[in-house]
Formats: C-alpha cells, structure tokens, sequence
C-alpha cells in the first residue's frame, strides 16, 4: 500500500479502508508535527493541534473532493489549526528551537571538527531566524523550504495567490538572508572571489 | 523581485536566494516524540473505532451520564460546565460537542500533569 499516492489513500479511506490512513499517518505525522512545532511555542501544543489535524481529516473525510491535492488539503487543516490557537489567545511568539537543550550543546560542541561546527552554528542560527518570522512568511518559507510543497500547493494550503506565494518566500529569504549574512557572506565579496 | 517583488530577480537576488535555499537544507523534518505518536494514536483509534456509537448524535442527561460512566446527578451538577442545549424544555447534548469538551479536559489535564511534574522536580516529556 505504500506505493500508492496520497490521493488513492484518501479515496480508500474515505470509501472505510482504516488501514489506508495508517499509511497516511505514517507519511505525514512527522512533517505536520514539525511544521506546527515551528509556528507555536511548545511541544505540548504542538502535540494537542497535530492530533486536531489528523482528527479533522477523519472527521471530514467524506467531504475530501479527489482532484483536491491532498498535501495542501491537509497543510490547510494544520494552518487552520494553529491559527485557531493563536485566535484563542495564545499569540503569535516569537520563539525558536535553536539551543532548546543547552546540556547537549554544551556537551557535543567541543566535539565538533570545523565544517561540522560552521554547520552546527549555521543550522542554530537558521532556525532562531525561521523562528523570528512573522506568521505568513514562516508558513509559506517552511511550506516551500521543508515540507516540499510546490507554489501551487502552498497557495491551496494558506488560501492565497501563487504570486503572493512567490512574493512572501521572496520576503522571507530576505529576511533571513539578512540574520545571516555574517555566516553565509555577501553577493560582493562572492564576485570578487570570483 | 527588487523594489517591485514581480519583476525579474537581479544576480544578487537570486544569489541571495540559492544561499539560503542551501542553508536550508540543515532545517530537518522533526520527528515527533514515541510518546506524542502513541497519545496520539491513541485518540485517533477512539475516533475511528466510533466509540460511541451505541449512542445517537444527540444525548439525554441519562445517555451522558452512561457515555461518561458517572451517576446522572454528576451530570446535573455539572451542567453549567457541559456544552448543553435546551430544546422544549429538556436538557440535551449534541455528542460532538461532547467529545470536544472532553478532548479539551484531556489537554488541560496534561498540561497539570506536566507543570505539577515540573514543580515536584520530576521530568515528564510530553514532546
């Protein structure tokens, strides 16, 4: 059953086969679970609005239309879900999970060769500023970036324009090229190189 | 995308762009925790299994009391807790809201335990 697209599971599921959303689950959990972690501002939320996520797509599996592409169907149910949450009360933070564990850090850094250290560093500071952008930016960035929606997907998913899609991953590059430029350089430096 | 963001991207855009589109590869999918996959199977099995279809969409005061396992004067009680609806003066509940209420009771109930964990010094990790 694992060769099977996203779109045939669904229509199985919705037509009583369980074992078909097993499979779905199985593919999707971590990246819905990752992309919530990164909007809100703990894992226990995160926690309770992936499980909201994957009730609502039982719970509206009779209604899921199959020539709806399903990873913006089911982004759109998590975005949804954590923009509730944050309508609730609970405000958009600005958090990151850059060094969330400073015991780790402290332990493993010394550790670390040169290139692994650059990477380290690098991987730490991105997510601080993945982190610190605001709301649409970071769902469109994460969308695109890490979860491997394409324009299309992206606009089904935060109901927008596919330009305005391009037009917020552009803003969000560019803001986090700005956070850091001391780690990857500078477009002038790079030609001189040349 | 310079001053105007549907334009052409300049060299410097575009540079700017690939470095970040490479940084990002350091960004990982996380992998949810043993014990978030397991709650969370867990409640998904509960909705999928239908629990409680022995019950209609709609409950008397009676019907709930039986769905929650309690004595029908808990329920009275407690009434101005439930998501509750008078219709010709009997008291019922649409299931539905039911259940989110008590999903909602399952998270606050987390959140104690874990906050009443980290009070007492013990570690509990939920995610």
């Amino acid at each position: 059953m694992d060769e099977l697209t996203d779109r045939e599971l669904m229509v199985m599921f919705k037509h009583g086969r369980r074992e078909a959303f097993e499979v779905l689950f199985g593919r999707y959990r971590d990246h819905v679970w990752s992309y919530l972690r990164r909007l809100v501002a703990d894992g226990t939320t995160a926690e309770d609005l992936t499980q909201d996520t994957f009730l609502a797509v039982i719970r509206s599996r009779e209604g899921y239309e199959p020539q709806a592409p399903f990873k913006a169907w089911l982004f759109r149910i998590a975005t949804n879900a954590a923009r509730s949450h944050f309508r609730r009360g609970e405000r958009m933070t600005v958090h990151t999970l850059a060094g969330e564990d400073p015991e780790v850090e402290s332990a493993a850094a010394p550790e670390r060769p040169p290139d692994q250290a650059y990477e380290h560093e690098l991987s730490s500071a991105l997510e601080e500023a993945v982190g610190k952008l605001p709301g649409a930016l970071k769902e469109v960035f994460l969308l695109h970036q890490v979860h491997g929606l394409g324009d299309e997907e992206i606009a089904g998913a935060l109901e927008l324009a596919p330009a305005s899609v391009r037009v917020y991953l552009h803003r969000a590059r560019k803001a986090l090229y700005e956070r850091l430029r001391p780690l990857l350089g500078d477009f002038k430096e790079s030609r001189t190189d040349d | 995308m310079t001053d105007n963001e549907h334009a052409e991207p300049t060299a410097e855009e575009r540079w700017v762009e690939e470095k970040v589109a490479v940084a990002a590869r350091e960004l990982p999918v996380l992998a949810m925790s043993a014990e978030s996959e397991l709650r969370i199977r867990l409640a998904l099995d509960r909705e999928l299994a239908g629990g409680s279809r022995d019950f209609g969409p709609v409950l008397t005061v009676e019907e709930l009391a039986r769905y929650l396992r309690v004595p029908v004067g808990d329920v009275y009680e407690q009434l101005e807790e439930l998501p509750a609806f008078e219709f010709a003066g009997e008291v019922r509940f649409l299931r539905a809201s039911i259940d989110n209420w008590i999903r909602e009771r399952e998270k606050r109930f987390r959140r104690q335990m874990v906050e009443s964990s980290l009070r007492s010094g013990r570690v509990l990790r939920l995610a």
